[in-house]
């Protein structure tokens, strides 16, 4: 029933935008099947993100577009190897912003920035909180911090080096000592808070069904905006923190595919991810596609890229 | 507490032709992929993700958990007949499958290997249907101070497996341990040993590294056997053989029931934690049974025990795993994280309130998991003949098959030709340690824990600031590092002088 | 002629030396005292590969043996051929690497019966073509 109906949505959906961008494409384009490179292994959000959007691109447009994983160095081998691709933009790489935005600050050997690519656009985002156990006696951040005063430290859980950033962030406004438990990924960072093992995370997405079953409350909210999933809960600059962290998943091409081929496919993009079924899929993961576009995309990567680089060097 | 009506609707969601359908061509492929060296079955769950698409959540769900099933039981099948593990959790299952299959009972073995595989796995998914809270709730607890202290209990057991030489055994470990440090740091991500290549920023591709220095090796020694015997026939000797060698009758499966008890609660137990696998549950249950024997000295030479140890063990663990992805939705494993993308394609996000959102769909997967081990069965039956069909080709079109398979399956884990250097090396390894008597098994062990110790040891660190005698609030933790200190001081000078000349490396 | 044992026992303790004063402290980023210290596992493995290939010295046992000059030319030239095969890959295609490697694997096992020889030649190629590009869908070079 379900899959009908998303079927006819997203088909009407193609011949719209098919009728609308059958101009912007250039002529022959694309010669041969369009490959998306995800950064990460099989199974994670960006993979996920990949292939959504690689199969609505299919059915939109009649092209075939093949999911393959080049995991590794947090998208690090797949983006170094992208800038050495032929810019025919049949090659469009799908990352985080740790791979443009962190990890040329932090890894010499990484081999690129973040001005070596063109940016087609953005498919999810990642609604970033400091959240902890609801048994846990502290609900808010004054609260948290109280706790940490009182203990001498306090202890939180984090998936990358991004987190500890913030962790960091909080702790020097606050004067307070908090320590990072770096672990594998935002599971894992989960895994520790739920067990009672740290006293809070940070989080991306995991997050949000548990505090939907009232397992877990946001202490804070660390992008700009409010939550919508946790209203109560104040973001960082409203607390005073100056900082706000943000995360999406970006498509990218090597920097020199041609600006009509990269319009295209960044129109294509925008379709799909701007679809009410796209929409309907995001609101399934509890998360939006928030498609920064082309300009956008561009302008954020090189202001994250410029705050971590800022960040990092302390 | 259970809501009888949805359990019902849900169990006969899963009987229509499609699904049924799609679990058995789920376990058949695999067992094709499990059986075939140098392919994962996380490379086919990958794989099949793509591919269920089209198909509705259920349908998704049962043939993701069928390949998954179907793929443990395959694996025992290339360890059993060339002595080439099919998949790295089969290989503890070599050895003593092989010594049986060269003793002219490879029928045999590998129905010990099926039937307890799929007992093991049975068990494992009755515990998930009607104990998976409460173990969730047990699994949680066991936080990073006690995961260190559970893994340094593995190492203890396991070094029980060092083999012939106790020195040479360690020394294996140590090589796996330093291995497994390549790549970033756990706590600072700093490149360790890349010296500069960025793909081994994520460590040494375990799944390249197990083909070449389990599988590949293994071929390669078949090869040089072969050699200057132009004229050779088959690899094993498969038809021809009395009956009560080709199989397995009800009083030697029961005969197996302590060890096939002890290898599933040890499998459970290591599959409801998030984090470790499949293939340490199938060495840590080899070792606590060969340890428990009154006659450890029979390992290693075709004992049925052994076999039943490793795949009880192993499968146990394929239903376990489940238990924090549906209570928690925590994937407690790779293959897990692959069902949750599946769950993701299919706009359902997994978390503490899956069962009561999604309670019809989630029994509708318990009866799908429930039909498939008993397709897994039927199908390893006749997969058997198949394999014994084709394992009697001469050994100069199998073993350069499985030579062109093991080379074709590392390239595509990386997608590039890294991971069939990586692979080559590792084989090389692989075969000067067969060729000294070092423990190959002792070094992939080492390889595969290192990294959840190190970084459970990390995290203890940092949440105990290094205070000791914080080690108190964790009573656990306490009583795991006591019984490993047990199973140094009491089967340590035991096993020594027990110490015979089992070939505990495979393919010695 | 030593035993294997005590001469590997050198090699060991030897490498793990070499692991100790230069590979860790070049290759290792070290932060000594803190919890994350990076060099922790790699300096502890460093050690015990150290002591233990002394220990293997001091007691070689009997185990383990070189094997015969013939076992390693054929050794090495699998090894070899599978290097040739993973270096051409990606410039010339799977099918053609693979048939090579038949070939070799043929020569060297001096197979003489020509219908399990053609067998080997070409279904084995064709067969883990057509198992990895059209049922699993993943691409070979």
């Amino acid at each position: 029933m379900i899959d009908c109906k998303v079927l006819i949505v997203s088909a009407t959906a193609c011949l719209l935008a098919n009728a609308a961008l059958a101009s912007e494409c250039p002529d022959g384009f694309p010669s041969d099947n369009v490959n998306f490179q995800v950064g990460f292994g099989a199974g994670g959000g960006t993979d996920t993100v990949a292939r959504k959007v690689a199969s609505d691109l299919e059915m939109a447009t009649g092209w075939t577009v093949v999911v393959e994983n080049m995991p590794g160095a947090s998208g690090g081998v797949m983006a170094r190897g992208l800038t050495k691709k032929n810019p025919d933009g049949l090659t469009i790489g799908v990352v985080s912003n740790t791979t443009v935005a962190i990890n040329p600050h932090v890894n010499p050997d990484i081999g690129y920035t973040h001005e070596d690519f063109k940016y087609l656009g953005t498919g999810m985002v990642l609604n970033y909180g400091l959240v902890t156990l609801e048994e846990n006696p502290y609900d808010t951040l004054e609260e948290f911090v109280a706790m940490a005063k009182e203990k001498g430290r306090a202890t939180v859980s984090v998936g990358a080096s991004s987190h500890t950033i913030a962790v960091d962030a909080i702790a020097e406004h606050f004067g307070i000592r908090l320590v990072s438990i770096p672990g594998k990924g935002s599971a894992a960072a989960l895994q520790e808070a739920l067990g009672g093992h740290v006293d809070a995370t940070i989080q991306g997405t995991q997050h949000v069904p548990q505090i939907k079953a009232g397992k877990m409350v946001q202490l804070a909210t660390l992008t700009e905006n409010r939550a919508v999933y946790a209203p109560d809960a104040k973001t960082l600059q409203e607390s005073g923190v100056d900082l706000s962290i943000e995360g999406h998943i970006i498509f990218i091409a090597p920097k020199e595919t041609p600006d009509d081929i990269a319009a295209c496919l960044a129109s294509h993009i925008m379709d799909v991810t701007t679809s009410d079924d796209y929409a309907d899929y995001m609101e399934g993961l509890e998360a939006s596609a928030g498609n920064m576009g082309v300009q956008g995309t561009t302008d954020w990567v090189a202001s994250a890229s410029a705050f971590y680089g800022d960040r990092l060097a302390k | 507490m259970a809501d009888y009506s949805l359990l019902i609707s849900g169990l006969a969601d899963v009987f229509t032709l499609t699904n049924l359908l799609f679990i058995v061509i789920g376990v058949t492929l695999g067992q094709l992929v499990g059986a075939t060296p140098g392919l994962s079955i996380i490379m086919a769950l990958a794989i099949a993700v793509p591919l269920t698409y089209g198909l509705d959540t259920l349908t998704a769900i049962a043939f993701l958990i069928s390949v998954n099933k179907g793929g443990t039981v395959g694996g025992a099948v290339p360890s059993i007949l060339l002595n080439v593990p099919g998949t790295p959790e089969s290989a503890a299952t070599a050895l003593d499958g092989y010594p049986m299959a060269q003793k002219g009972k490879p029928m045999k073995a590998m129905k010990y290997a099926l039937y307890h595989s799929v007992l093991g796995d049975l068990s494992s998914d009755v515990v998930l249907i009607l104990l998976a809270a409460p173990l969730a709730v047990v699994a949680l607890k066991m936080g990073p101070v006690e995961i260190s202290a559970l893994m340094i209990l593995a190492f203890t057991i396991i070094s029980g497996l060092v083999g012939d030489s106790m020195i040479k055994g360690l020394i294996a470990a140590s090589f796996g341990i330093l291995l497994a440090t390549v790549g970033l740091d756990p706590g600072m991500a700093s490149p360790r040993f890349t010296f500069g290549m960025l793909e081994l920023y994520d460590g040494v591709p375990l799944t390249a590294v197990s083909i070449g220095a389990l599988a590949m090796s293994g071929v390669l020694v078949g090869l040089i056997s072969l050699q200057g015997k132009p004229g050779s026939q088959s690899a094993i000797q498969i038809t021809g053989r009395p009956r009560e060698d080709s199989v397995v009758t009800f009083a030697e499966f029961f005969a197996n029931r302590y060890v096939a008890l002890r290898a599933f609660i040890i499998g459970t137990i290591i599959g409801a934690i998030p984090g470790l696998g499949s293939t340490t549950a199938g060495f840590l249950s080899y070792s606590v049974n060969k340890q428990a024997a009154k006659d450890p000295e029979a390992f290693g030479t075709g004992d049925a025990r052994g076999i039943a140890a490793s795949e009880t063990a192993n499968s146990a663990v394929v239903g376990a795993n489940l238990i924090p992805l549906l209570t928690l939705g925590i994937p407690g494993n790779i293959a897990a994280a692959l069902l949750v993308s599946a769950f993701m394609i299919h706009g359902m996000q997994p978390g503490p309130l899956l069962f009561e959102e999604q309670g019809r769909l989630i029994y509708g997967m318990f009866g799908a998991m429930l039909i498939a081990n008993f397709c897994n069965l039927g199908v390893g039956q006749f997969g058997m003949r198949f394999w014994a069909l084709i394992v009697s080709a001469p050994g100069t079109v199998i073993y350069p098959a499985a030579m062109l398979l093991c080379f074709a399956g590392s390239y595509v884990i990386t997608g590039a030709t890294f991971g069939v250097y990586v692979m080559i090396c590792a084989a090389i390894f692989g075969y000067l340690m067969r060729s000294f008597g070092f423990s190959i098994v002792a070094f992939i062990v080492a390889f595969l824990l290192t990294p959840q110790l190190e970084n459970s040891v990390l995290k203890a660190r940092l949440i105990m600031d290094d205070d000791l005698s914080l080690l108190l609030d964790h009573p656990v933790a306490l009583a795991l590092l006591a019984m490993a200190v047990a199973s140094v001081v009491f089967l340590g000078p035991k096993k020594k002088s027990r110490r015979s000349d089992i070939p505990a490396a495979t393919g010695q | 002629m030593i035993s294997s044992d005590r001469l590997l026992g050198l090699v060991v303790a030897g490498f793990g030396c070499v692991l100790l004063v230069w590979l860790v402290p070049n290759f290792v980023s070290s932060h000594p005292g803190d919890p994350l210290d990076p060099s922790l596992f790699p300096r502890a493995a460093g050690w015990l590969i150290t002591l233990l290939g002394i220990l293997l010295f001091l007691f070689a046992g009997s185990g383990g043996s070189v094997p015969p000059r013939r076992e390693v030319l054929v050794f090495g030239s699998f090894v070899v051929a599978l290097l040739l095969a993973a270096f051409w890959l990606p410039k010339v295609g799977f099918l053609p690497v693979a048939c090579s490697l038949m070939v070799a694997s043929l020569l060297l096992l001096r197979e003489r019966r020509p219908l399990w020889a053609l067998l080997t030649l070409f279904a084995v190629p064709a067969f883990v073509w057509f198992l990895f590009e059209v049922l699993l869908q993943r691409s070979l070079s």
